[in-house]
């Protein structure tokens, strides 16, 4: 114990580490790298050698179904079922969310007659409503999409809103000295301020379309990768499950990313990092 | 002795003066007026859609609601289904925001472990539990431990990532004018670096609990014979859509009691911890 401590007061003092120069950018990715590749190791020896049960697909049998599932063009029509779920509900309920989440922040009466409606229904889980949204819409493409738009809604409204909460009095101060008017100060000081925030809700709000989209697929629908994921299971084919899983995980990452970097750099003057 | 009236009327002209005459002011303002007229307005409005409705049965109102809410309560089917629920998110919970709270600490502390857990954080971050739901069957059995252990999950890491976050941000001059004062390395964990990072923790995990409440309800939709989630998919089964508001509102109200319940163990017992900036 003392030996650690010993280590980690050495580590706290030069700021740069326990291994010699571990936070140089370099030995990171080093590292992260070697973590990877001993990871899949680990999980080919116990899946492979260890158990060697069909409910432990290896890296190897997982690699080999997504060349298979990919080759027979079926992944492409899972991912692509997918997204355009997840991009038009996410899309539409981002700008619902954005316009009620100016109108809730600007204009303190509207806030006030929705806030008590909002901060219940803010509460309940958007997977809650998937039994109401079929019963009235069917189990066709309408009520997942309907549930992902809820569910980002929600999200990027109160994101807004707390921007809009954000925003120093000093800069609407500072506005009227230039005589501007109400409407030049939402426009100009308002909006302009809010971006960053609205930016961060629409990339939370994302990650939950995501979750919710696996779980809407899972419950009522015959393509997609939430279908692909629950469907293999009745066929004990865990590695088409893996293949499923990890699709999804790229896809979240790579759209956080995409996102995010396009944001970055168009939106650098409102100050979105 | 003034009239009531009297009073009502100083009050909203602001000649009032007094506890009672401000409590009445503050009650007549357009703000707790908008509030109170929100929620009437609106469940008014429900009621009247619903009455226009052409079957009934797909739409109830808030009174079929509140009916239908009676008629569960004294079945004792809604009693048995909630703590069936906040059970599994009770245990999951614990486990995760434990766990997730002392890798956490590992990793914002020691750089070694931090680059080494990075890629796995980073990746797994993005896949739900509910994606995982059909591995958990398979390995856990239908029974208790596969919810569970998806609650776990889903806490784990978004605890986890934020008690991270809290190690990274403490200001180094903290560290430094504690070990100028003769800190030991063991006080200043306990005394700066933990005291630091709860905050964050806390707020680690209200998010967990709101993504426990998700994984639950989709968890006991696909495979449970009990729970919030189970009677909202059951009563799809034979439309009784009234029961599934039930199930709705009863996770609303669930949902709100355990955030406030956190809410109020960050604000008080530990503001003294905040960071400030």
């Amino acid at each position: 114990m003392a030996v650690l401590f010993r280590t980690l007061r050495r580590e706290r003092q030069t700021l740069s580490g326990w291994l010699p120069n571990v936070s140089a950018p370099t030995t990171a990715v080093g590292l992260a790298v070697c973590s990877v590749v001993v990871g899949l190791a680990l999980w080919q020896v116990l899946a492979g050698w260890a158990m060697r049960s069909p409910l432990f697909p290896t890296p190897a049998e997982t690699v080999h179904a997504f060349v298979r599932h990919a080759a027979s063009g079926k992944l492409l029509g899972d991912v692509n079922a997918s997204m355009a779920r997840l991009l038009i509900g996410w899309s539409v309920g981002g700008l619902w969310g954005i316009a009620l989440g100016l109108a809730m922040g600007a204009f303190r009466p509207v806030r006030y007659y929705f806030e008590p409606a909002i901060q219940f229904l803010r509460f309940i889980p958007g997977i809650a409503w998937i039994t109401p949204f079929t019963v009235w819409w069917g189990v066709g493409e309408l009520s997942k999409v309907m549930l992902i738009l809820y569910t980002s809604t929600f999200i990027v409204m109160l994101n807004t809103m707390m921007g809009v909460f954000a925003l120093p009095p000093a800069r609407i101060r500072a506005a009227r000295c230039f005589e501007a008017g109400p409407f030049d100060i939402f426009f100009h000081v308002t909006l302009p301020s809010t971006v960053p925030f609205i930016v961060t809700g629409l990339r939370i709000s994302m990650g939950n379309s995501f979750m919710i989209l696996v779980a809407a697929e899972m419950l009522a629908s015959d393509r997609g990768l939430g279908f692909l994921i629950f469907n293999s299971r009745s066929y004990l084919a865990t590695d088409l499950i893996f293949v499923g899983i990890i699709t999804l995980g790229a896809l979240g990452l790579a759209s956080d990313f995409v996102f995010h970097s396009l944001a970055a750099r168009l939106l650098r003057r409102y100050r979105y990092r | 002795m003034r009239g009531l009236a009297t009073m009502a009327v100083e009050a909203a002209t602001g000649e009032g003066q007094g506890a009672a005459a401000r409590a009445l002011r503050r009650v007549l303002s357009v703000r707790w007026v908008l509030y109170v007229a929100g929620p009437i307005t609106m469940l008014g409005a429900w009621q009247y859609a619903s009455d226009a409705f052409a079957t009934k049965q797909l739409f109830p109102g808030p009174s079929e609601t509140f009916r239908a809410f009676a008629r569960l309560v004294a079945s004792k089917q809604l009693a048995l289904d909630t703590l069936a629920s906040l059970r599994r998110i009770g245990l999951g919970f614990a486990i995760g925001s434990i766990s997730g709270f002392l890798v956490g600490l590992t990793a914002g502390y020691v750089p070694l472990v931090r680059h080494l857990l990075y890629p796995y954080i980073h990746f797994l971050r993005f896949i739900s539990a509910i994606a995982w739901l059909s591995m958990a069957l398979l390995w856990f059995g239908t029974g208790e431990t596969g919810k569970v252990a998806l609650i776990t999950y889903t806490t784990t890491f978004v605890v986890m990532v934020n008690v991270m976050a809290g190690v990274a941000s403490i200001p180094v001059n903290r560290l430094r004018s504690a070990r100028c004062f003769g800190a030991t390395e063991w006080q200043i964990f306990a005394q700066v670096v933990l005291p630091s990072t709860l905050g964050y923790f806390f707020d680690g995990a209200r998010l967990a609990m709101a993504n426990s409440f998700a994984t639950v309800v989709t968890a006991e939709m696909l495979a449970a014979q009990s729970g919030l989630g189970y009677l909202i998919l059951v009563s799809r089964q034979w439309l009784a859509v009234d029961e599934i508001f039930v199930g709705i509102i009863v996770l609303g109200i669930l949902g709100w009691l355990t955030d406030r319940v956190l809410v109020s163990l960050t604000d008080n017992r530990f503001r003294r911890h905040r960071l400030r900036s």
